[in-house]
């Protein structure tokens, strides 16, 4: 059994970091798209809009009590077929190979992340003072207005640190999509491990750049919570 | 001006206004006093539908409504006649002082910024905070708060200017400078309905004050009737034991 050969390991990590992208592109749009869901929905359970609330309610449960690969499967197979049952009901002609595996992962991604975000955003929304949307009010704003101008941006700080831990899980997350064929770091390193017969090498290559990209966002992201907060925590510097 | 008639408020079951008559003529200041839960407050945030009355008609500024029948469009220009000064302040804590009060102008009354921020400018001046234009609500003592929540509220240039318990919120010496703007601004003619617990000023700053009770108003007229010659029994009961409670300085 010979050691760990840094010499390959080294070597791999140009071709491994190839797949930066794929992860970045499938956690970033799961993170935007999951969080514009997201809010729609924390609206219809906050405003109990008879039937969507309903739904909401088993639409979250139903993505957060199923594993995400359980999911992906489910999208991968099932998401085609119902292109070709849509063109056969109304007589479409969609072309089924629109769903490539990298938009089925990001459609399965982002709306496993919308059933998350929808409870983050609604217990956010929900620490907000009441007051605050009476004032808009009182001031004329409509209830969107006062919703989009006021209450969703103190929501958003307050919701930020599970906001944070969100992005991040989402980046390991993502690794699951090497299943369905997506080229990320781990589909990439899973190609590299099994031509060269180098497992450990590669795989601890993988892991190391995810690390280094949750650390990396972990300080892009301590920055904007401390940048958002500012309107919370200056009053102590400049009493 | 300001006229309420035959106003009633169910929570469930509980009745809490119980037809409640109310008029406010031009440039007439009413106060509204009485026990807690007596439903004064909910009779002021009725006024601009924070509220939703069960029944009853209000007009401020020949905006008639009929709580019976009421459009989206009717409440929210029904509010454009009024602005509000809240206990807790309610100061919009994600925008500065003066943001606080462009934002009500620009949003609602869709005035271009410079000008939003020069009326906000001297209005900030009128409640003296000036130099604090640029602070956070967080940034803000109590006192200075609410005097950003009176500047925001006559900002925007209503018919009438609700008080809900302006310095209910407040510590005891800043109370006094509040109520000396809230005066000010009664002396320049601006309409006004206040509910509040300082019977003195209650006395020296109306025209009209209303003495509620258990979701009735059980007696109204000249400040000199109503808060020092009672004709109500609960009037004086009231009364009496405001007057008795004791200042405690420790």
């Amino acid at each position: 059994m010979a050691g760990i050969d840094l010499q390959f390991a080294l070597e791999q990590v140009p071709k491994i970091l190839q797949g930066v992208p794929y992860t970045l592109l499938v956690t970033i749009v799961a993170m935007i798209v999951g969080l514009v869901i997201g809010t729609i929905l924390a609206f219809f359970r906050i405003y109990r809009v008879p039937v969507l609330h309903q739904l909401t309610v088993l639409f979250v449960s139903f993505f957060r009590g199923t594993p995400l690969i359980v999911q992906l499967f489910v999208f991968f197979y099932g998401l085609p077929m119902l292109i070709l049952s849509l063109n056969d009901t109304f007589q479409w002609g969609l072309n089924p190979d629109i769903m490539s595996p990298l938009v089925i992962a990001l459609i399965a991604y982002s709306i496993n992340s919308a059933s998350y975000l929808t409870e983050v955003v609604r217990s956010a929304i929900q620490s907000v003072d009441k007051g605050q949307l009476e004032a808009a009010k009182a001031v004329g704003m409509t209830t969107f207005q006062g919703m989009y101008r006021i209450i969703l941006p103190q929501a958003f700080v307050t919701a930020l640190p599970n906001l944070g831990n969100h992005f991040i899980m989402l980046i390991k997350a993502s690794a699951l999509a090497f299943t369905i064929g997506i080229m990320d770091v781990l589909g990439i390193s899973r190609v590299i491990a099994n031509d060269g017969y180098r497992f450990l090498e590669t795989y601890l290559v993988a892991a190391l750049i995810y690390w280094l990209l949750s650390i990396i966002f972990e300080i892009i992201l301590a920055r904007i919570e401390k940048r958002a907060r500012t309107f919370e925590g200056r009053a102590s510097n400049t009493a | 001006m300001l006229t309420v008639s035959n106003l009633h408020k169910y929570y469930g079951d509980t009745h809490v206004l119980k037809g409640i008559d109310i008029e406010v003529k031009q440039g007439e200041v009413l106060s509204i006093v009485g026990p807690s839960g007596s439903g004064k407050t909910t009779l002021l945030r009725c006024m601009n539908y924070l509220e939703k009355p069960s029944s009853g008609q209000l007009s401020i500024n020949k905006v008639d409504i009929d709580a019976k029948h009421v459009s989206k469009k009717q409440i929210h220009t029904l509010r454009q006649q009024s602005s509000m000064v809240f206990q807790q302040y309610n100061l919009f804590k994600n925008k500065t002082a003066l943001e606080n009060i462009t934002e009500g102008l620009m949003i609602a009354k869709k005035m271009p910024k410079s000008e939003a921020e020069e009326v906000a400018e001297s209005f900030l001046k009128q409640v003296g905070l000036s130099e604090r234009k640029q602070a956070y609500p967080n940034e803000l003592s109590g006192g200075q708060q609410q005097r950003v929540g009176i500047a925001r509220a006559m900002a925007m240039n209503p018919a009438v200017l609700l008080f809900d318990e302006p310095t209910s919120a407040l510590d005891p010496e800043i109370v006094g400078d509040i109520l000396a703007i809230i005066k000010d601004i009664a002396k320049q003619g601006m309409t006004m309905v206040i509910v509040t617990h300082e019977i003195e000023f209650a006395r020296s700053v109306s025209d009209q004050v209303v003495f509620m009770d258990q979701g009735e108003v059980v007696e109204k007229g000249k400040p000199a009737d109503v808060l020092v010659h009672p004709s109500h029994e609960r009037t004086k009961r009231f009364l009496k034991r405001i007057h008795q409670e004791p200042d405690f300085i420790i």
